[in-house]
């Protein structure tokens, strides 16, 4: 005991720099992100501002029960997931193409005009570009129906049919988003070893064999461990542009769990309901990160832990 | 690997705010939102106390509400209404105010938290049954008894007023901004652009099969004369509310009762569910077909709207009546000749009387919450700037030599104020002296309470006379007592997914995406509970009617 103790207090003394450097990050998770954890509670009781979270009475599962009773529940959870899903199928592998034929591009200023320009969007606020959405998609005398129109079509009402919610919101998504996110796998194929493309080439490699052989495998578990946290979070979509986006006619294919729950938990101010379909919702979002993680880990080499 | 982490959470810190900016549109003006109505009045005319001291200038109270609407002037600056009252009550104020669009989402986080709040409170949500239960309002009745003349004599006056504001376990929580006076002279109405009728030479419209021909005629006839049919008839500002106000023709209180309403036998009924609501929304659904109504009425956008306007593009809407000066202007301002935009009487049909429901009379819940350490000089306070004459005055006419003038006895509003040299609007003027105030205020029908609707009045003749033109056709929204604690928890539970169906039905309906079923629509309001929240509707209805006997 003795011995051991004076072995983590000696290697305490040689890395204490390096324990410094780590503690704001430890102090951020415990802070913000651990300790106020024991809010959860307020989602198993009639809240009362007065008496406090701890103080307030239990309601059980009173509030979960009618989020499951509400009519609106399978809807919800259908929109939520399908919004996501598309998302994650069209604009998932978007980066990667962009990412890898950019890599491919010789001429370096104009890579880097094209890189910049394509991550521009990225730094819009949400507000700006639904709007921008709304302006552009207008039947009165929006952008888009006046081009359709040149070529015979009538104008469509875009945001208030319900069938085009999803095209829309994952459309913008991808263009507000592929640019940025193509960072991160421009940088693991800058890591490739230059040799293998070296000696690739020495074998009679053309550029499409390059690609798959060496560039696709070496980005690889950068793309499976994005695929894995993407997955885990599937709830949760990014509910302010859907806020900013849809409206009654559009609720059928735009209603989803966040917005929901702004509606009900925080216009309402029922915050125990809120949060209780909230911790319902990061119940999934763990469940699926779980699978995702441990699928990955039993088919490939690559997962998260 | 990090900096996938880290990427989100900014952003979505950025939304976050950015959504805090736009994602709640608070009206500029009264929204037409309160749904409490107005019985018979009378005010012996009697003047209110005038000596407003209440203390030595040792006392401060802290005021929760939304900033001045006039966004220039915070009232944290110092505004000469409020330096004028603090002189006069010694209470000096320390204004904890949030600009109006953010101001119900952040208190009600503030609520949640219980801590650090106001004295007097603005209550961030519909009424103040809730935050009474929780014990954040106290109750002021005994406070108003021993303290507070002035409020005593007024709810003396109107003791229908006095019974909308008490809670059914007889106490008062909040009192609430009063509306009645202005609901007479600046009604909410359907608002039609004059200078189309008179271009095409057609007569205001009464019934629907007018209002029907006029829409047509304005879309074929090309009366904003570019030679294209880019006319758009009617462009709701409320969607399927606005359409509502149709319901006039067939007995329909949509608007401000937003469909409850009680029958001949005093039974309350959800008049959505009536066959004459499947009328009104066919024939909107016609009109919508026709392409006589905006297309993007779902999803309206003060921006998108003002930009129509602009261009000369709109035939009708609707509005308060001083909105028609505001649209007016906005359409001189974009360079279209003689602007002319008047209020319509209301849709007759054979059915029944044609009406339109006023606005108000209460608009807005101010109690005492219960970390005020000195309640008695917050209902003093309160007494002074609510009901007295002299603090009534400085809410509703700001500062005598500048905003107004005393002519016999009676303030009447200055040049400055109705033509201001900085091009304010009288509303703005006014708020940029700190009246027409964010604290609770009463513009009622008799008294010192009613002068400055009169005062309006006289000095805007077109307004006036726009106002006779519809004045015999006001009547009260349906009148509601506040609900039991148990109610309110009731009707939060029911009432936003049945507004969430209700809202994405008729706008379906109307726009052709879902057929107009009426037994489904039937079948799925029972589902969702409409019965039980007819039957509390019922409860505070006859509370009100029996708390007037």
């Amino acid at each position: 005991m003795i011995r051991q103790a004076a072995i983590v207090l000696s290697r305490v003394r040689r890395d204490w720099i390096l324990l410094l450097i780590a503690l704001p990050p430890i102090l951020y998770y415990v802070i913000f992100h651990y300790i106020p954890m024991y809010g959860i509670l307020i989602a198993f009781k009639d809240f009362r501002p007065i008496e406090g979270i701890l103080g307030s009475p239990w309601a059980g599962f009173k509030y979960f029960e009618q989020f499951f009773n509400s009519i609106y529940f399978w809807r919800l959870i259908r929109n939520t997931l399908l919004l996501s899903l598309y998302s994650l199928l069209w604009g998932f592998s978007m980066p990667i193409l962009f990412a890898v034929l950019l890599s491919e591009l010789r001429n370096p200023w104009f890579k880097k005009t094209v890189q910049t320009a394509s991550y521009l969007p990225h730094f819009i606020s949400i507000a700006v570009v639904a709007g921008m959405i709304v302006t552009f998609t207008s039947p009165v005398d929006g952008l888009i129906n006046q081009l359709l129109g040149l070529l015979g079509i009538a104008p469509i009402n875009f945001l208030a049919e319900a069938g085009w919610f999803r095209t829309i919101f994952v459309s913008s998504n991808i263009w507000q988003s592929f640019g940025w996110e193509s960072i991160i796998y421009i940088a693991a194929i800058a890591g490739i070893n230059p040799h293998l493309y070296e000696a690739a080439e020495m074998d009679g490699a053309r550029r499409w064999q390059k690609i798959r052989h060496i560039t696709l495998p070496g980005i690889a578990p950068t793309i499976v461990i994005l695929l894995i946290l993407n997955i885990g979070n599937l709830m949760s979509v990014g509910f302010e542009k859907v806020l900013l986006l849809y409206n009654p006619a559009t609720y059928e294919t735009a209603d989803i769990i966040g917005t929901f729950v702004y509606r009900r938990g925080i216009q309402n101010a029922e915050f125990s309901y809120g949060a209780a379909i909230s911790l319902f919702n990061n119940v999934i979002n763990i469940a699926l990160l779980l699978i995702a993680n441990y699928t990955s880990r039993k088919t490939s080499e690559t997962s998260l832990w | 690997m990090k900096r996938i982490w880290k990427m989100p959470k900014m952003f979505i810190l950025m939304l976050a705010l950015t959504l805090a900016v736009i994602g709640c549109s608070a009206n500029e003006t009264e929204s037409p939102n309160s749904n409490q109505a107005e019985g018979n009045t009378q005010n012996d005319g009697n003047s209110g106390e005038t000596s407003g001291s209440i203390a030595n200038g040792d006392v401060t109270l802290s005021v929760g509400t939304n900033d001045n609407y006039y966004t220039p002037k915070s009232l944290t600056s110092g505004l000469p209404v409020w330096q004028e009252i603090e002189k006069k009550t010694g209470v000096k104020i320390d204004w904890d105010v949030v600009p109006a669009s953010q101001y119900a989402q952040t208190m009600k986080v503030r609520v949640a938290a219980a801590q650090d709040l106001p004295d007097i409170l603005n209550a961030p949500e519909g009424d103040p049954i809730k935050l009474a239960d929780q014990g954040i309002l106290i109750p002021l009745d005994e406070l108003i008894e021993a303290h507070a003349p002035n409020i005593t004599r007024f709810f003396e006056d109107y003791p229908e007023l006095k019974s909308l504001m008490t809670a059914p376990d007889g106490h008062i929580y909040a009192i609430s901004s009063v509306t009645s006076g202005a609901a007479k002279t600046d009604p909410y109405a359907l608002i039609l652009n004059r200078r189309w009728l008179d271009a095409l030479g057609l007569e205001e419209p009464t019934t629907l099969d007018e209002w029907h021909r006029v829409f047509k005629a304005f879309k074929e006839q090309d009366p904003n004369g570019n030679g294209q049919a880019d006319e758009i008839p009617f462009s709701p500002r409320y969607a399927t509310r606005d359409l509502g106000l149709f319901g006039s023709a067939l007995g329909l209180h949509m608007f401000y009762s937003s469909g409850y309403a009680p029958n001949a036998q005093g039974e309350m009924e959800f008049q959505w569910m009536k066959d004459e609501a499947k009328e009104l929304i066919e024939w909107s659904h016609q009109l919508y077909e026709e392409g006589l109504i905006d297309p993007e009425f779902a999803s309206f956008n003060e921006e998108q709207f003002n930009s129509k306007f602009s261009r000369d593009m709109i035939g009708a809407t609707s509005g308060f009546l001083a909105n028609t000066a505001n649209f007016a202007t906005l359409q001189a301002d974009n360079g279209i000749a003689s602007p002319d935009w008047m209020i319509t009487v209301p849709p007759t049909g054979e059915a029944s009387e044609p009406f339109y429901e006023e606005y108000g009379p209460l608009s807005g819940w101010f109690g005492i919450t219960s970390s005020a350490d000195n309640p008695e000089a917050a209902i003093k306070w309160l007494d002074y700037v609510y009901a007295s004459e002299e603090g009534s005055r400085y809410m509703a006419f700001g500062i005598e030599g500048q905003s107004y003038e005393m002519v016999d006895g009676k303030p009447q509003f200055t040049e400055w104020t109705m033509n201001n040299p900085d091009g304010l609007d009288f509303t703005a003027a006014l708020r940029s002296l700190g009246a027409f105030p964010t604290v609770p205020w009463i513009r009622a029908t008799e008294g010192y309470l009613s002068d400055q609707p009169a005062a309006i009045m006289a000095y805007k003749p077109d307004l006036k006379a726009q106002a006779e033109h519809v004045e015999s056709y006001l009547i009260p929204a349906t009148p509601l007592g506040l609900p039991s604690v148990e109610e309110n928890e009731r009707l939060t539970t029911l009432q936003t997914d049945i507004n969430t169906y209700l809202q994405e039905n008729l706008v379906q309906f109307v726009m052709g995406s879902k057929p107009i079923d009426w037994d489904k629509f039937r079948s799925d309001l029972n589902g969702l509970g409409i019965e039980e929240v007819v039957a509390i509707k019922q409860a505070q209805y006859d509370r009100f009617q029996e708390a007037l006997q």
